[in-house]
């Protein structure tokens, strides 16, 4: 029964990155490998408060979306003038610089050790210690971001968006400040993975460098596309196939060695298939 | 050196299909492992296994253009879409190596000799990148020659200016296409096989690797032959300057940080064409 719960939470957690990813690469076009450095970011903000500051982790669901919003606006705004391709680039930097960070600056990340005995969550009095009270708080946050997400996909800010995907020109020409919507989208996705990163960390209790790398932000590419682009429940429907699919190997009996492998290989195989066969995923409107 | 001559075939490639093809990686874990597994399991002669080992890169990188980007290019398909699928591929391709071969880095070399040291000019330097610092300019040159002095090159030259435009005067382009996957297959093929003998391929590397070249590339300059020769110089020094001034486990991340810098300064590279 644990173990249910515990696929639960882990679909909850990449439920919520992939929305906040669809946000940002679906919904405003924005070519983003750096969701992988957020969700790690949040991940070692919590860390941090909880091990070396000893505070509460859900001080730190508040405080990781801050930090990472901060940090996105500056990266955004310096980033604002690459497009497709060099905005790839440009995230993909980032994303490098984070890992060599997390792995080197040990007094503060822990080194390639990473950081051990983060405390779990506690609220109103409670622990949340087992993965069946754990779920409350995942599909809680998961909820929350999913109505953030809904709602921008619905607003005039979201049709904003999409128009910047589809053509960015024309958008300017009509008196759009078109670098200030990217620059929201990106930051509100970044805040959005971070939180995904602070529950995560303190679920698992322990974080290291080697989870946050670029396959990491692959898979996330993989999971919107997969349920396509620019939905928000093609979005959650990939992050489920994702987990489900390579989860269900281990009842097979692979070794882990081997079923982490296979893993990787399945995403891979996705993706090249999507790509040739249906580019517009799931429950796709919109082709890439 | 070693990042000069991968540089030279991801940049044919780059200029030839215009995005960012990292299933360049895959070819050199073939080739290295391909490496591996005729040289030390199967004790078949050396200069025969690396014959073979980079014939098999080479037809890796052909056939992946077969089968995945050539259906999507004739499909118009946007660069967003290739270099997601050449993502794909080169996660696949590790993960499979991984799986056939283990995670841990393999060494290719098969005797102690193979890995001894000469003494050249009072700095000791091994087997491999002696050859490195012979094989390398050869081939660099070989290429220059065969970019700009052959028909085939003025053809490689020729798609890549304006691809429908080269197929309007009657130049083969998918044959063509077909031989430049093909050359710069064999050239990852080649940096796998130095890169087994030397520290030791793992599943990994294709991914470590692609990535300073994507910035090799970038920094030199996308749209010219010597560039990114030139970006793999500067990009070596700045990575050795790091090591002397902040410590070794900095180098890494230098190449996103010139990657960065370059980017906002200069998003055209070092040489112009």
């Amino acid at each position: 029964m644990d173990y249910i719960f515990h696929i639960a939470i882990i679909v909850s957690i990449y439920g919520i990155l992939a929305l906040a990813q669809n946000l940002v690469m679906g919904e405003t076009g924005l070519l983003t490998i750096a969701g992988a450095a957020f969700y790690g970011i949040g991940a070692y903000v919590a860390g941090i408060f909880s091990t070396s500051l000893g505070l509460n982790i859900t001080i730190a669901l508040v405080a990781a979306p801050l930090i990472t919003a901060v940090i996105a606006m500056i990266l955004g705004t310096s980033f604002a003038r690459f497009r497709d391709d060099y905005f790839l680039l440009a995230t993909l930097g980032f994303l490098m610089i984070f890992n060599t960070v997390a792995k080197n600056w040990t007094s503060l990340t822990g080194g390639s050790l990473g950081i051990a005995g983060i405390s779990k969550p506690h609220m109103f009095g409670i622990t949340l210690l087992t993965p069946e009270s754990f779920i409350w708080l995942a599909v809680f946050v998961l909820l929350i971001v999913a109505i953030i997400c809904y709602f921008i996909s619905r607003s005039s800010f979201g049709r904003a968006l999409n128009a910047i995907r589809e053509d960015e020109e024309a958008l300017k020409i009509f008196g759009y400040k078109v670098s200030t919507y990217k620059l929201a989208s990106f930051t509100i996705g970044a805040s959005l993975s971070s939180l995904a990163g602070v529950l995560f960390a303190s679920y698992l209790t322990f974080i290291d460098p080697t989870l946050f790398t670029v396959n990491e932000s692959i898979l996330l590419w993989a999971m919107i596309i997969l349920g396509g682009i620019a939905t928000n429940r093609g979005a959650l429907m990939g992050a489920l196939l994702l987990i489900l699919i390579p989860e269900s190997l281990r009842f097979i009996g692979f070794p882990d060695e081997i079923s982490g492998l296979m893993r990787q290989c399945i995403y891979g195989l996705i993706l090249i298939f999507l790509m040739l066969y249906r580019p517009k995923g799931i429950f796709g409107k919109y082709n890439l | 050196m070693f990042y000069s001559l991968l540089v030279v075939g991801f940049g044919f490639i780059l200029r030839s299909s215009k995005f960012f093809n990292v299933a360049y990686g895959g070819a050199f874990l073939v080739g290295g492992y391909a490496m591996f597994l005729l040289y030390r399991m199967y004790l078949v002669p050396f200069f025969l296994a690396i014959v073979i080992s980079l014939a098999l890169s080479g037809l890796y990188f052909v056939l992946s253009n077969k089968f995945i980007f050539e259906p999507l290019f004739k499909r118009k398909a946007s660069n967003f879409i290739l270099l997601i699928s050449s993502f794909g591929l080169l996660i696949a391709t590790s993960a499979i190596i991984g799986i056939i071969f283990g995670n841990q880095a393999t060494i290719v070399a098969r005797h102690l000799s193979d890995v001894s040291t000469v003494n050249i000019l009072g700095g000791a330097l091994s087997y491999v990148q002696l050859a490195t610092f012979i094989v390398t300019p050869v081939l660099i040159i070989a290429l220059a020659i065969i970019y700009y002095k052959t028909r085939f090159g003025r053809a490689m030259r020729a798609i890549e200016n304006d691809r429908e435009m080269s197929e309007l005067v009657g130049i083969s382009t998918s044959n063509i296409t077909m031989w430049v996957y093909m050359i710069s297959g064999i050239l990852a093929g080649i940096g796998g096989i130095g890169e087994g003998f030397e520290v030791g391929i793992n599943p990994y590397a294709g991914l470590f690797y692609i990535l300073p070249i994507i910035v090799v590339a970038v920094l030199g300059g996308m749209k010219s032959f010597w560039g990114g020769i030139l970006g793999a110089f500067v990009l070596v020094i700045a990575q050795k300057l790091t090591v002397l001034i902040f410590g070794g486990s900095w180098e890494q991340a230098v190449p996103f940080v010139v990657l960065i810098i370059v980017l906002l300064v200069r998003p055209e590279g070092i040489l112009k064409r």
